[in-house]
């Protein structure tokens, strides 16, 4: 199954090259050049990942990734940044993000951690599918 | 050392380190386009042994986004050097018209940030001064520090620069001045010493503040 993802970053060069090599990877790539540009495009479509660059005009990485979640919780968060430190990385974990990754990328790295996002996102949905059947087992008595 | 010295000291500090930080930012945003540009090219390699007919167009695009970063990053670096250089000399000559560009490439990540395009506009001739380099530099981004605070619906700051007999005048337009510059917690201790370091003055217009350096004092 095509994993699902968003790429939001201000650098609109990369944002070109990343969705080209993505979607050359067997992805369903679509970007967002700014995080308010990204929360429009979560309220109306669903997505397995999004890959989101930490420091952006108007709202940074952290806000929006506050925002995805508090959308979309299922939504596994790849922060990128220009320096991962300790501190962010435990900022970014403690707010949801399932990873931060430090810029430039290796494609290689990113598409694993993709991959692993989707899973993730596959076994929270599964898990909200199942209680949500128990609820209707258990309320309607059967 | 003073505490008019102290505190200039440690703000030139600090500024150092905050241009420090925006540069590095940029650069890695720049050296992370050219990564994936790199990548892109060998996966049109990879895709071509394959079988897939090499698209020219897309590898030409491609080469001259990798050069367009190339010079973006030159540009950093260049004004990284001649920020890190203007500590070297307490006061030297300097074209303010050669100062704007530098600047705007400094400090872009800060106030593109937060949402903010700042551009400049030149004249045909250099607009000659002499003055501390650094601290010149260090009090404009003070100034468009709180320039920010200010700006207008457009959010857009323009730096123009004008010069009489006996001052160099740079105004910061397209801002809603506030009625009392005072309780807006201008300009403050930091600002009101550089301005005192270098005799300079801040005042408002309409629409504007302007920075006043006395070409002999300054």
């Amino acid at each position: 199954m095509k994993e699902k993802i968003l790429i939001v970053d201000d650098e609109k060069d990369f944002l070109e090259v990343m969705s080209e090599r993505m979607a050359a990877r067997d992805m369903d790539v679509s970007t967002a050049a700014s995080a308010l540009e990204a929360i429009e495009m979560i309220e109306k479509e669903s997505y397995d990942a999004v890959v989101l660059d930490l420091m952006m005009p108007e709202m940074d990485g952290l806000e929006a990734l506050k925002a995805i979640k508090a959308k979309r919780p299922e939504i596994q968060v790849i922060l990128l940044t220009g320096h991962a430190t300790v501190e962010k990385g435990i900022e970014a974990m403690k707010l949801g993000a399932i990873d931060l990754v430090e810029k430039p990328a290796d494609m290689k790295v990113l598409t694993e951690k993709i991959h692993n996002a989707q899973a993730q996102k596959m076994i929270i949905v599964e898990k909200k599918a199942q209680k949500k059947i128990q609820k209707i087992l258990t309320s309607k008595g059967w | 050392m003073s505490t008019t010295l102290d505190i200039v000291g440690d703000t030139g500090l600090k500024f150092f380190g905050k241009i420090s930080a925006s540069i590095s930012h940029e650069l890695k945003n720049s050296l992370s386009i050219i990564n994936e540009s790199a990548g892109l090219l060998e996966d049109l390699t990879l895709m071509a042994q394959k079988g897939k007919p090499l698209d020219p167009d897309r590898v030409e695009k491609t080469a001259r986004m990798i050069k367009q970063q190339v010079n973006r990053s030159d540009d950093i670096l260049k004004a990284m050097n001649r920020f890190s250089h203007s500590i070297d000399r307490p006061s030297a000559t300097i074209d303010v018209y050669e100062l704007f560009p530098s600047l705007m490439t400094l400090t872009r990540r800060i106030t593109e940030t937060k949402g903010i395009h700042v551009t400049y506009e030149v004249g045909d001739a250099p607009m000659m001064l002499t003055i501390s380099p650094f601290f010149l530099k260090t009090l404009l981004w003070h100034l468009l520090d709180f320039a920010m605070e200010l700006v207008g619906d457009s959010k857009k700051i323009t730096l123009v620069a004008e010069k009489s007999a006996a001052a160099i005048v740079i105004r910061f337009l397209n801002l809603n001045a506030p009625s009392d510059v005072t309780a807006a917690g201008f300009p403050g201790s930091v600002t009101a010493a550089l301005m005192n370091m270098l005799s300079a003055n801040v005042s408002f217009e309409t629409g504007s503040m302007l920075l006043t350096l006395p070409l002999e004092a300054a």
